[in-house]
């Protein structure tokens, strides 16, 4: 429920519940006192009746309207008031009178006198206040949800601006917010501490992504140097077996370290989503690309490689990201399949499958697989622990689902594309 | 240098061509590092200097830009992360001087945009730190061998005979058949002959851009194996040397 129409509601309900209580409240205090006014009316004009009953016999006593009727006898009670509908032949139609019955005794003789009096002219005028009152009800109503459209067109609309841009808004993609200023005060307030923290944040984020890339990057030099004195070291002469060893070990480490560095730099890369450009990718093409740049080395330890692929499935993606997981997925393929083992790829319009022998028959530990720096047991030497989470990274960014499971001696990675079929 | 030892392959028909390439080029090919970090351009002009190539070396943009107007280079080592400047201006300044110096981009950054950025603004490669320096000797004369014969170049050492645009490699006019990846490992070999190269630098050249790719060194060995085995069978004189607990030399002398 939108917030103007929060308030609005209960507004707009609390006024129609005090209408709808006032309305009756104000009709039965007003009945109230119109009948305490006949009454004192009728009382009135009993004084004055008894008084012209001193002088005038009730026999001669001729009534204006007949609103006065005389009768010998009496009545069971001395005073009586109540209300009845009488019927008037000349409107033809009922009509409520206020009568009050008395007993008086006039010349020695019992008489009973009943005087009345017609209520329609103030049943018609409260029927008109209750009539305007409804009316200045649903006037007050309609301004209510009038105003409340009016207040949302001019008030809220900054408001809902901000609210429109603070959900667009993407701290690695766009530039700090520049909301307009406005008359309201808090929405002043709020475009201005929206506008402060968004350039805060930003600040700090490209802060933060140049530290990492700087950090990343700084490394690279000081490993560049030393890698061209190993190479120095490596042209000199006179060196025993020994001492090369030892140098050719600095050199592999100094090349983990520097993948280790570009691994993360990546990561940082992918979370940050610093990879935009998307476009269309024939992955079938992508993927043979990449198979004939292993075509050597599969050859090398006889792996036998069958692929069944869509050719016809394009997705929309970043062609770099697509390199890397596709890339990291077959060398990982590649890398922990026996000499004269086999490897199978396919890829429909819903899942790319690749599986490979494995070189023993131990699934890989699930729960380890796609995190960072958790190596497997079986893991080689030089990898570095993050191929995977990599994958999985590139993955979860494109909404693509990636799953391992093993089964008949064979370890599998399937990828499903969502929204793709 | 590298056409100094040309046993000149008579056979061939390009003999004429080979001859006219290797008169023009007897002069000393001349380099500029422009690197800030002292240790490092050291190093690479030390490396590339028994390779008979003339290095000078600027540590800043200014230096670098001075030299730049002052002489003609053959090829230009440019770090891009320069103190005073950014190394990309000064591949524009050399591309509106309309000099023909090759350019090779060395950057610590190995982003992409940078590659492609500087590709664009007309370098010819681009090779991000830390690299072996026979990787980096493979790709000077690379570009060399663009900018100075057009693409269609030859290389002649003995008896090999490398076509760096058809990519093929005849031993005695025979042509070798090699895969593409034993082609490229010979190539690396030549361009770096009597030098020890460690099997890291020969498999980081291999893998190329897939970080990836190569993290077993067997294979490597079995790569080397294969190659020796199509050279013998064509009847080429067995050059690689395995030196043991180093990496492997392909020896001429």
């Amino acid at each position: 429920m939108k917030l103007t129409n929060y308030i609005a509601s209960r507004y707009i309900g609390a006024a129609t519940l005090v209408l709808l209580v006032s309305v009756p409240l104000f009709y039965i205090v007003l009945q109230r006192i119109i009948r305490n006014n006949f009454d004192e009316d009728l009382g009135f004009q009993r004084q004055w009746l008894e008084e012209k009953l001193r002088t005038t016999s009730p026999e001669n006593f001729v009534s204006f309207n007949n609103n006065i009727i005389i009768r010998p006898g009496r009545f069971p009670q001395q005073e009586r008031f109540y209300n009845e509908k009488l019927y008037i032949a000349y409107d033809n139609e009922m009509v409520p009178y206020r009568v009050l019955e008395f007993n008086n005794v006039t010349n020695g003789k019992p008489y009973a006198i009943r005087i009345q009096k017609s209520l329609m002219e103030s049943e018609d005028v409260l029927r008109a206040i209750a009539a305007m009152q409804s009316g200045v009800l649903f006037i007050l109503l309609s301004f209510l949800i009038f105003i409340n459209a009016r207040l949302r067109k001019t008030v809220w609309t900054p408001f809902y601006k901000t609210l429109n841009a603070l959900n667009r808004y993407r701290i690695d993609r766009d530039e700090p917010l520049n909301l307009p200023d406005s008359n309201i005060q808090e929405i002043e307030n709020l475009n201005r501490s929206v506008n402060e923290l968004t350039k805060h944040n930003r600040e700090i984020f490209t802060q933060q992504k140049e530290f990492t890339e700087n950090a990343s990057h700084e490394l690279q030099t000081p490993l560049a140097v030393m890698q061209s004195d190993l190479d120095l070291l490596w042209q000199t002469s006179a060196h025993d077996e020994e001492q090369m060893h030892i140098v050719q070990n600095i050199s592999e480490t100094i090349i983990r370290m520097s993948k280790l560095n570009k691994a993360l730099l990546l990561l940082t890369k992918i979370d940050n989503r610093q990879f935009t450009a998307q476009n269309e990718i024939k992955l079938h093409a992508l993927i043979k690309k990449i198979l004939e740049q292993y075509d050597d080395s599969f050859k090398q330890k006889n792996i036998r490689l069958h692929t069944n692929m869509d050719s016809s499935f394009v997705i929309y993606a970043n062609e770099t990201l697509m390199d890397i997981l596709f890339g990291n997925l077959i060398s990982n393929a590649y890398r922990y399949t026996p000499e004269n083992g086999n490897v199978e790829i396919s890829l429909s319009s819903t899942t790319f499958k690749i599986s490979n022998s494995a070189i023993n028959n131990q699934p890989l530990e699930k729960d380890k697989l796609f995190r960072r720096f958790q190596k497997q047991q079986q893991s080689s030497q030089n990898s570095i622990g993050l191929g995977l989470e990599i994958c999985k990274h590139i993955c979860v960014q494109n909404n693509f689902n990636i799953q391992y499971y093993f089964s008949e001696g064979r370890h599998s990675f399937e990828i499903t594309f969502q929204g793709y079929n | 240098m590298l056409f100094e030892n040309y046993h000149i392959f008579v056979r061939n028909s390009i003999f004429i061509q080979n001859l006219s390439i290797s008169l023009r080029e007897k002069r000393a090919m001349k380099l500029l590092i422009i690197e800030d970090e002292e240790k490092l351009s050291q190093n690479i002009a030390a490396y590339l200097r028994q390779e008979k190539y003339v290095c000078d070396i600027a540590h800043n943009y200014h230096e670098a830009l001075n030299k730049i107007g002052g002489f003609d280079y053959d090829c230009i080592l440019l770090d891009i992360g320069l103190p005073d400047g950014n190394g990309l201006n000064l591949l524009r300044e050399l591309k509106t001087d309309k000099k023909t110096d090759g350019v090779i981009i060395i950057s610590a950054r190995d982003s992409l945009d940078d590659k492609v950025l500087g590709l664009n603004l007309g370098a010819d490669d681009y090779i991000a730190k830390p690299f072996h320096l026979s990787e980096l000797s493979a790709r000077i004369a690379a570009v060399i061998r663009r900018r100075h014969f057009e693409g269609g170049n030859r290389i002649i050492v003995n008896e090999f005979l490398i076509d760096t645009e058809a990519r093929t490699a005849f031993v005695n006019g025979k042509l070798l058949d090699i895969t593409k990846m034993q082609y490229d490992l010979l190539l690396y070999f030549i361009v770096n002959k009597n030098r020890v190269l460690s099997k890291t630098a020969i498999a980081e050249h291999l893998s190329g851009d897939n970080a990836e790719f190569f993290d077993n060194y067997d294979v490597v060995y079995a790569h080397i194996k294969n190659l020796k085995k199509k050279i013998a069978e064509a009847g080429g004189n067995d050059y690689i040397k395995t030196i043991y607990g180093m990496g492997y030399k392909f020896e001429t002398k």
